[in-house]
């Protein structure tokens, strides 16, 4: 089944919540997000931070161990939820997708980057990548409750 | 059979299944056999040359294969083999060449600027609204300066009256639209650079969506409706708009919502919340401007972006420049952030973009005058009915185009009011019908007539329905 999603949905408390842990740290830092998917729209639910494990600059780069995303997978199956995708930040940088995050994408995920601005938050967007091999904006829609 | 544990992502590729049974010995038989059985997955469990790529780990039960026996790794069906996404990124390092470390040496050398702040400069993306007379210095140092990417919006073309201020453009340009003659010279300027253009009006609908493709938004434009689109927009998504502004001898400049430590400074409404009365201030095209003006002003401008973009030095944010031409007197005037700001202030009713221009009260500012359009003149012209036509124009757009009109220029107008006759129809036109509405404006307010009507859309409509053959200007 060819899944398109239209619109990647975030609470903006959940936002908050990744922001409370992401704002001030000097490395680039990464996590998963979980949530339910239809046809049209992904529901982000909750969010899972790991480590960044890069050997290289961190403040540069980001990895996740292998270990940390077989986790996310149990951790969302278990609470039947979908791994919609990976959130990371650019520090100083925009919440545009470089060649490095390019190169090292996979389909079907939801590439959220988070854009720092000397420590603090300035943009988030959502990418997905294409069947050829480009990066394409998704709508992500910042939900107020 | 060995129990295959398939990612999220890959799944798309194996029926949304998550978990296969594979039969066989070894880790190569098994993505071998997987291959097969899926074609789409072969591209991310080999290389070209048959190997693991290196995005891709595949574990069996808790241990990775690069520290068993890679392919050759065997395995039962007790094992669960896992096939683990390398999930990694960042941003891209900015490097120079050797002809990009020579054109921009000369800030390198400076200790406090250095070559840090020159590739904050390349990875920056800045949006210029408006290539004219500010747009023009702006964009020229801007590119100059080696910021990496520079979009530009305008829907003007070139005209021999912009040529006396906007230097990014000679009499080649004239009546080449303005974006893409500016990307011409830009790109002529500075090789290392991306130049993006708009060819088109910033308006409610697309603002917000060109905006957030870009860190810094420079607001170099000549009216309110468009000034305080660009703030809201900015403020609204975030982000920092340079701000300067021209008027005969005066120019303005400011850095508006600004973020320092994680607060944002002052916008446009903290300075002024509500457009000032129209037709109160005119714009350059009609009040006039000192060509040099722009060149000053869309310099500190440049200096600001900038400044925004790579840290260095103490931003104008919280502060408005001034700079008296006639006078050479510069001030700077403290702006703080206000409670009663209708976007962020203490209780914000500005949530999304709105219509400018009626907010600005265009079109509204002077008293309606009766009017006809194109095609009714036309059926006056067809018909029995008598009629006189009064052209307001001057002798040389006359010269130029005419469709029959007795010329009698606006300024001399209630001079000769007398040629105009009282006892039928009297269309009144223009170019575009601004001139003829005030025409008759004051030969209502002055003699009383009652029996003039302005040509809606001017001249330019009628040749466009009527006439297109004939040039229009």
């Amino acid at each position: 089944m060819n899944i398109t999603v239209l619109m990647v949905y975030l609470e903006e408390k959940t936002l908050g919540e990744i922001l409370k842990l992401v704002e001030k740290i000097p490395e680039e830092t990464c996590g998963f997000m979980l949530g339910t998917a239809n046809k049209n729209d992904k529901n982000i639910l909750t969010f899972i931070a790991v480590k960044n494990v890069s050997k290289k600059n961190k403040t540069q780069r980001y990895e996740i161990s292998p270990k940390d995303y077989l986790m996310a997978e149990n951790t969302a199956s278990e609470n039947k939820m979908v791994l919609l995708g990976i959130y990371h930040t650019h520090l100083n940088w925009p919440a545009i997708p470089s060649e490095t995050d390019r190169l090292a994408a996979f389909p079907n995920l939801s590439y959220i980057i988070i854009s720092l601005k000397d420590h603090f938050f300035s943009d988030i967007k959502s990418w997905k990548l294409t069947e050829g091999f480009t990066f394409k904006e998704e709508k992500l829609v910042l939900n107020k409750i | 059979m060995a129990t295959v544990f398939i990612p999220s992502p890959l799944r798309k590729f194996t029926e949304n299944v998550s978990k296969i049974e594979v039969d066989a010995h070894t880790i190569g038989e098994l993505l071998d056999t997987m291959s097969k059985k899926y074609p789409e997955l072969k591209k991310y469990l080999f290389t070209p040359e048959g190997k693991t790529p290196s995005f891709i780990n595949i574990f069996v039960d808790d241990d990775d294969i690069r520290n068993l026996e890679m392919e050759n790794t065997h395995i039962s069906s007790k094992n669960l083999i896992s096939i683990v996404p390398a999930i990694a990124g960042g941003i891209d390092d900015v490097t120079f060449s050797k002809a990009e470390l020579a054109r921009y040496n000369r800030h390198i050398i400076i200790p406090e600027f250095g070559l840090e702040a020159q590739k904050k400069l390349k990875s920056a993306r800045v949006l210029v609204v408006g290539s004219g007379g500010l747009g023009s210095p702006l964009l020229l140092y801007l590119a100059a300066a080696g910021v990496g990417t520079i979009g530009i919006v305008d829907f003007d073309i070139v005209e021999d009256s912009n040529l006396h201020r906007q230097v990014l453009f000679g009499v080649d340009e004239i009546g080449l639209s303005k974006v893409e003659a500016a990307k011409k010279r830009l790109e002529g300027i500075n090789p290392y650079i991306t130049i993006e253009v708009y060819n088109e009006k910033l308006t409610s609908g697309n603002a917000l969506e060109l905006i957030s493709q870009y860190d810094v938004i420079a607001d170099g434009t000549d009216n309110f409706p468009t000034r305080y689109l660009v703030n809201d927009a900015c403020v609204l998504s975030d982000k920092i708009n340079v701000y300067a502004s021209i008027f005969q001898f005066e120019g303005q400049v400011s850095v508006f919502n600004y973020l320092n430590d994680g607060v944002r400074g002052p916008n446009y409404r903290d300075l002024y919340e509500t457009p000032p009365p129209a037709g109160l201030v005119p714009s350059c095209a009609e009040g006039g401007v000192l060509g040099v003006l722009p060149g000053i002003i869309g310099s500190l401008q440049a200096l600001e972006v900038i400044k925004v973009i790579t840290g260095v030095g103490e931003v104008l944010s919280g502060k408005l420049y001034t700079f008296d031409a006639l006078e050479f007197q510069s001030r700077t005037f403290k702006v703080g952030r206000k409670e009663s700001n209708p976007l962020n202030g203490a209780n914000p009713t500005i949530t999304a973009l709105i219509d400018y221009e009626q907010f600005c009260n265009i079109g509204n500012e002077e008293r309606q005058v009766k009017e006809i359009d194109a095609d009714d003149l036309s059926a006056l012209m067809e018909g029995e009915e008598k009629f006189q036509l009064i052209d307001v124009r001057e002798q040389y757009e006359f010269d130029l185009v005419n469709i029959g009109g007795e010329l009698i220029p606006l300024g001399t107008i209630l001079d000769h009011s007398k040629k105009i006759q009282r006892d039928k129809k009297v269309i009144v036109y223009c170019k575009m019908g601004g001139r003829s509405a005030k025409a008759i404006r004051d030969l209502e307010d002055r003699f009383g007539f009652q029996n003039l009507y302005n040509l809606k859309g001017g001249i330019i409509d009628y040749l466009k329905e009527y006439e297109p053959d004939l040039e229009a200007y």
